[in-house]
């Protein structure tokens, strides 16, 4: 089903999309796992940061008291009073025994104090609220309490500008990612664009374009090696029937001519007379046959083009084969008074169709046959090369003219019009067809004098 | 013999049950895979013709069909589909013989002969006798009387499948699938040329011909009347 360019474009735009939303996801929890993390840390530290400070406070406060007196902790606590900002604000009470003439900036004694040195939470007085005040109290040693205290109100200012950082610094990631992201994914997926254009342009019949290819080796670039050499292989498969209908059209429209004329003269002009009749009959069955094995031996080339035939391929020992083709032809050797050798090694493994070949064969040996003078020589010859195996089967005769060597292999050349054989012209068509079904070829050279016809096969056919 | 030709092509059918009638059986026709089985499964044949595309009911699923029910009437059947696979599908799904289209009569009614007359041996016969003519396969030795004929390997085998099939019409295809252990086309006489030459070693003058070729169908061996 054909899609139109504009769903293809919103196909592909909501592939790459959704890619980079993907990763911008995957990318942004991640990040905000880090934030969270960082932030959490940053605050357990000042917490404690602000505990340590107000435990130091109270360590110098009580040893300025043990050392100078009370009048001198009095004096300092003054000075602490001061120097008071607003981000920085502190709290102290010092309470006498009696409760009379306490100092600080603490209105009175927390209710809800705890026991001495133990930190707790007060209302702040200066950001009622809004902030707590970490507290603490101790008991000094002429018998008044002294009570500190550290507004939160610093630490809850950096954690906040903290957190807006954070969330910037997230937010800005976010886009960053996203755009990136998307432009990332649009050129990577520029090529498999690219391939969906070439797919268009052949459905609409270019059958001859290819996909670009960009020769970065990626995966993107080996995919469309692939359906190039499928789009090769699809259009080598065409050719190939184009071929075969043609070739159909040629060997069957003659033969049923002549059957057509017969049968127009018989009706017409001179019916056979009754002694003629069964002759005549037998005529017309002769050429119904010859249209038949035509057709049957033009399938069977066109089903060996197709090269479906290779799942039957098997492995087997090539020599007994060489030596039943010989075996079989030997009677029409006989007659013909022609001498066979085989030059045969003892084993020649080999990977391919077995009735093919042996059909290869037979039909070389049938040309041979055909074409060659009595008395003259065959000789079969197979043997491992470097390549694989070369199969031949070479005669004395005539030899073939160079020019003519390749035309032989075309689907209706028969060697002497004037000869009439009983053979279709097909027999060196399928020689070659079979070459081809192996991966393999088919060559023609002088045996000086003579024929000789080479089948370069490989050990093992690789698709 | 009772055979049932199952076949939709009309014109195709007539032919097949006016030659087969004029050899002597009784054909009932089917043209379709439904009737067909209700037929086969119904009544006693000697012998199935079945063509393998069918409306209805493909062939090769009647016969698989046929086949469950434990029935082992011999089947020939007929296709327009040729290759090694086909045939090979085609015997796999309990066919006993395939015969390609277009088909000689001669060739149905010799296979339908070969295919009812072949019966299950266990063990293969060590010695085949025809008139005179006797083969021993375990010695490789054929004898005409009481005079030994030497033949090569091939020639050997030619023989033991005509003695085997003796009595019966052998076409040119069922020797090429018989003998020979490939699927070929031999495209020439070659078949007629070997017979020919068992017959120079068989059938010398004067003893009466065993070996007999039946014209634009094939060969017959039997033992003279």
């Amino acid at each position: 089903m054909p899609l139109s360019k504009l769903q293809a474009l919103r196909l592909l735009r909501a592939t790459s999309t959704r890619l980079a939303l993907l990763n911008g996801a995957a990318f942004a929890f991640g990040f905000a796992v880090l934030l969270v993390l960082m932030v959490w840390l940053a605050d357990r530290f000042m917490t404690d940061q602000l505990a340590e400070s107000l435990d130091a406070e109270m360590q110098i406060l009580v040893a300025d008291m043990e050392i100078d007196g009370p009048e001198a902790l009095r004096l300092l606590l003054g000075l602490r009073l001061a120097e008071q900002r607003s981000n920085h604000v502190r709290i102290y009470r010092l309470e006498p025994a009696d409760g009379q003439g306490a100092i600080g900036n603490l209105p009175q004694w927390p209710q809800h104090a705890p026991a001495a040195g133990r930190n707790f939470e007060l209302d702040s007085l200066h950001h009622p609220g809004q902030t707590q005040v970490l507290a603490r109290w101790e008991q000094l040693s002429d018998g008044s309490r002294l009570l500190v205290g550290f507004d939160e109100i610093e630490l809850r200012e950096v954690r906040r500008k903290l957190r807006q950082a954070a969330l910037y610094g997230f937010s800005a990631l976010l886009l960053v990612s996203l755009i990136g992201g998307v432009l990332l994914t649009r050129a990577a997926l520029r090529p498999v664009e690219a391939i969906r254009r070439s797919a268009e342009r052949i459905m609409r019949g270019e059958l001859d374009h290819r996909i670009p290819l960009r020769n970065t080796g990626d995966e993107i670039d080996r995919l469309g090696e692939t359906l190039n050499a499928m789009l090769d292989e699809i259009s080598r498969l065409i050719t190939a029937v184009q071929g075969a209908t043609d070739s159909i059209a040629h060997d069957l429209r003659s033969p049923l001519t002549r059957h057509r004329a017969r049968l127009e003269v018989a009706r017409g002009t001179s019916p056979p007379s009754l002694s003629q009749w069964p002759g005549w009959i037998q005529q017309n069955l002769d050429d119904i046959d010859h249209v038949l094995e035509t057709f049957q031996a033009l399938l069977r080339i066109a089903s060996i083009d197709s090269g479906a035939l290779r799942s039957a391929f098997e492995s087997f020992d090539l020599v007994p084969l060489l030596r039943d083709a010989g075996e079989f032809v030997e009677p029409l050797l006989e007659e013909r008074k022609l001498e066979l050798q085989l030059q045969l090694p003892p084993r020649l493994l080999i990977h391919g169709h077995r009735h093919l070949l042996f059909q290869v064969v037979l039909n070389l040996l049938d040309n041979a046959i055909k074409y060659i003078p009595e008395g003259s020589r065959i000789r079969i010859a197979a043997n491992a090369t470097a390549q694989g195996i070369a199969l031949s089967v070479c005669d004395n005769g005539p030899g073939i003219a160079a020019e003519d060597r390749e035309k032989v292999f075309s689907r209706h050349y028969r060697g002497d019009p004037a000869r009439h054989s009983t053979g279709l012209g097909l027999g060196l068509s399928l020689v070659r067809s079979v070459a081809t079904l192996h991966l393999g070829s088919v060559c023609i050279t002088d045996a000086g004098p003579g024929t000789c016809v080479t089948l370069s096969l490989p050990l093992f056919p690789r698709e | 013999m009772r055979v049932l030709t199952v076949e939709d092509d009309e014109e195709i059918a007539r032919f097949l049950q006016k030659g087969l009638s004029t050899a002597g059986h009784v054909v009932d026709l089917a043209n379709n895979g439904r009737d067909a089985l209700f037929l086969a499964t119904g009544e006693r044949y000697d012998a199935i013709v079945l063509d393998r595309m069918l409306p209805q009911m493909d062939g090769l699923t009647l016969l698989t069909a046929l086949r469950g029910t434990g029935d082992s009437t011999p089947v020939l059947l007929l296709s327009a589909l040729g290759s090694v696979d086909e045939r090979v599908r085609g015997l796999r799904a309990g066919g006993d013989d395939y015969l390609v289209k277009p088909f000689a009569l001669s060739e149905v009614l010799a296979r339908l002969e070969a295919i009812t007359r072949r019966t299950p041996k266990t063990g293969v016969e060590p010695c085949l006798r025809v008139a005179d003519l006797e083969l021993d396969r375990l010695a490789h030795t054929v004898h005409r009387g009481t005079q030994l004929l030497t033949l090569k390997p091939q020639e050997f085998r030619v023989l033991e499948f005509l003695m085997r099939h003796a009595g019966q019409v052998v076409t040119r295809t069922m020797l090429l699938e018989g003998v020979w252990d490939y699927h070929f086309d031999p495209q020439t006489n070659v078949i007629d040329v070997h017979i020919s030459r068992l017959r120079a070693q068989i059938d010398r003058e004067p003893l009466p011909p065993l070996i007999h070729t039946l014209r634009g169908v094939g060969y017959c061996l039997r033992a003279p009347q």
